[in-house]
C-alpha cells in the first residue's frame, strides 16, 4: 500500500434497529502503533467444557423430541486471510426457531416457542480447523412490526479461542425478505460470501450447508508472525 | 475500494453486531471475577486484587445494558499468557488473564489483579499496565480499547499506545482511584464512552 493511513476504519453506523445512533463511535477508530500490538492479540487458553451434542440444536437432550421444523447441517472451515485453518477454537452459533423465535428472555417477537428448541449450540474446530451443526432451519421475523420490517432468515456465529475473534452472520440465498434487510444490504459486494452454499442432502434429507469462515486482521497468526 | 491491490488473500467474513439476542448461557463460568477461579483453594494468584468498576455509556449518557464485554490483561508481573510465552519462569499457574461478563443497567465490576507493566522484548516497547477491553452490543460490531490507571502516571507517560493519542483522548483511558474500604480490593473507576461527547479512543485491530 502506498496510501498512508493515519487513522483506521470509521464505524459506520450500524443497521440495528434503535441502538447504532447512540452506541457506534463517531471517530474513526485509531491505529495500534506496532510497539503496542502485542497486548492486543487476546489469547484464550481455557475454554468451557463441551459436552457431547452440543453441536446438536435439533434436540434438548438425548430422548427428548427433535425440535419442530426443517434439520439443516451447517459445516466448513474457519479460516484465517492465507487459507490456514484456525485450529480448536470456539464456535458458537445460534439462532430463531422455526417460526422465527429466540428463546432469548428478550426476544419481544411473540411467535411461538418450541419446547425442543433452545436455539444456540457450540463446538471446537478440529486439527484441520473444521466445524459442523445440526440445526433448524431460522425461521424469518418481524424485526419491526412499526415499520413492516422482517428480518431474513440467519444463522448468528462467533468465533472464539485462541486469539480469533469474530462475529458475523450466515444467510441462506434466495430469502425474500433480505432484499430489504439492512444488515444484508449493509454487507455490500460482500453479500455472496455471507449465504451458506447448499451442497446436498444427508442421510435423512437434511440439506447440508457448507459454509467456510475466514476472520480478517493479524489476530489469528498468533503462531505464525 | 477501486484501488484494492491484486491479491490472493481469501476475503474475510463482514464483522457483524453481536446483536440482542446473545445467548446468556454461553458465560458459563463467572469470568467477571479473575481472582476466584480456583474456589476453595487457599492459593490464588499473585499480585495486587483490584475491582475495575465501568460504565460503558451511549449518547445519551444511558448505560449500555446487554453488552458482552471482554478483558485481556497480563499478570502482576507484567507477563502475558500467550503462546510464546509458554513456560515463561513468571507466568501465574493461577491466572490467564481473560475475563468476560454481561453487562446489567448498573455498573460493571470486573475484579482481578492488577496487572503489571509489561517488559520491553523483542522489539516491542515496555508498556504501562493496562487492560485490553473488547466490547459487543446490538448497533456495533466489535470495538477494543486499553484502559490505563490513574496511579502509574510514570509509565503511562512512556506508553507507545497513550502517546500515540493526542493528550485530550489519552485522559479517557486512564481508570481513577476511587475511595474503598481499606481492607478490600483498591477501585477503579472507568466510564467508557461509545459515541458523542467524551468519545472514548477506539482501536483499529484489523487495520493495524
Amino acid at each position: 500500500m502506498s496510501l498512508i493511513i493515519d487513522r483506521g476504519r470509521l464505524m459506520l453506523p450500524g443497521p440495528t434497529d434503535g441502538a447504532a445512533e447512540r452506541r457506534v463511535p463517531s471517530e474513526r477508530l485509531h491505529l495500534i502503533p506496532e510497539a503496542a500490538r502485542r497486548s492486543f492479540v487476546p489469547w484464550v487458553s481455557d475454554l468451557p467444557g463441551l459436552k457431547l451434542g452440543e453441536n446438536d440444536l435439533t434436540r434438548i437432550a438425548p430422548g427428548r423430541p427433535q425440535a419442530e421444523g426443517e434439520v439443516i447441517e451447517i459445516s466448513g472451515h474457519v479460516l484465517d486471510e492465507f487459507g490456514r485453518p484456525v485450529r480448536n477454537t470456539l464456535v458458537e452459533i445460534w439462532n430463531a426457531n422455526t417460526w422465527g423465535r429466540y428463546t432469548h428472555v428478550k426476544d419481544p417477537v411473540r411467535e411461538r416457542l418450541d419446547p425442543n428448541f433452545l436455539g444456540f449450540g457450540r463446538t471446537m474446530t478440529d486439527e484441520a480447523g473444521r466445524y459442523r451443526f445440526r440445526t433448524i432451519m431460522p425461521g424469518s421475523y418481524l424485526a419491526r412490526p412499526d415499520i413492516d420490517r422482517w428480518r431474513p432468515a440467519h444463522v448468528h456465529v462467533s468465533i472464539r479461542g485462541g486469539s480469533a475473534r469474530l462475529i458475523a452472520q450466515m444467510y441462506f440465498a434466495g430469502d425474500p425478505h433480505l432484499a430489504r434487510d439492512p444488515m444484508f444490504i449493509l454487507l455490500g459486494e460482500a453479500q455472496p460470501r455471507h449465504f451458506g452454499n447448499l451442497v446436498g442432502q444427508g442421510p435423512r434429507g437434511e440439506a447440508l450447508y457448507r459454509w467456510d469462515i475466514v476472520i480478517g486482521g493479524r489476530n489469528t497468526a498468533y503462531f505464525e508472525s | 475500494m477501486s484501488d484494492t491491490p491484486v491479491t490472493n488473500r481469501l476475503a474475510p467474513r463482514a464483522e457483524d453486531t453481536v446483536g440482542p439476542y446473545y445467548p446468556y448461557s454461553f458465560i458459563d463460568g463467572d469470568r467477571s471475577d479473575l481472582t476466584r477461579l480456583h474456589c476453595g483453594l487457599s492459593v490464588g494468584p499473585q499480585g495486587q486484587q483490584i475491582i475495575l468498576r465501568g460504565r460503558l455509556l451511549d449518547s445519551d449518557g444511558a448505560i449500555v445494558d446487554d453488552a458482552l464485554v471482554e478483558f485481556w490483561q497480563a499478570n502482576a508481573a507484567g507477563i502475558l499468557r500467550t503462546p510464546d510465552n509458554n513456560g515463561h519462569p513468571l507466568l501465574d499457574p493461577f491466572f490467564d488473564g481473560f475475563g468476560r461478563l454481561i453487562t446489567t443497567t448498573e455498573p460493571f465490576a470486573f475484579r482481578t489483579i492488577k496487572p503489571g507493566a509489561l517488559p520491553a522484548e523483542g522489539g516491542m516497547a515496555a508498556r504501562a499496565p493496562h487492560i485490553t477491553m473488547t466490547m459487543f452490543s446490538d448497533g456495533i460490531t466489535r470495538l477494543v480499547t486499553q484502559i490505563f490507571f490513574d496511579d502509574e502516571s510514570k509509565a503511562n507517560a512512556q506508553d507507545p499506545l497513550l502517546a500515540s493519542l493526542p493528550p485530550e483522548l489519552r485522559e479517557r483511558l486512564i481508570a481513577r482511584r476511587v475511595e474503598a474500604p481499606a481492607d478490600g480490593p483498591a477501585v477503579y473507576e472507568i466510564a467508557i464512552v461509545m459515541r458523542g461527547p467524551g468519545e472514548t479512543p477506539f482501536f483499529d485491530d484489523l487495520s493495524s
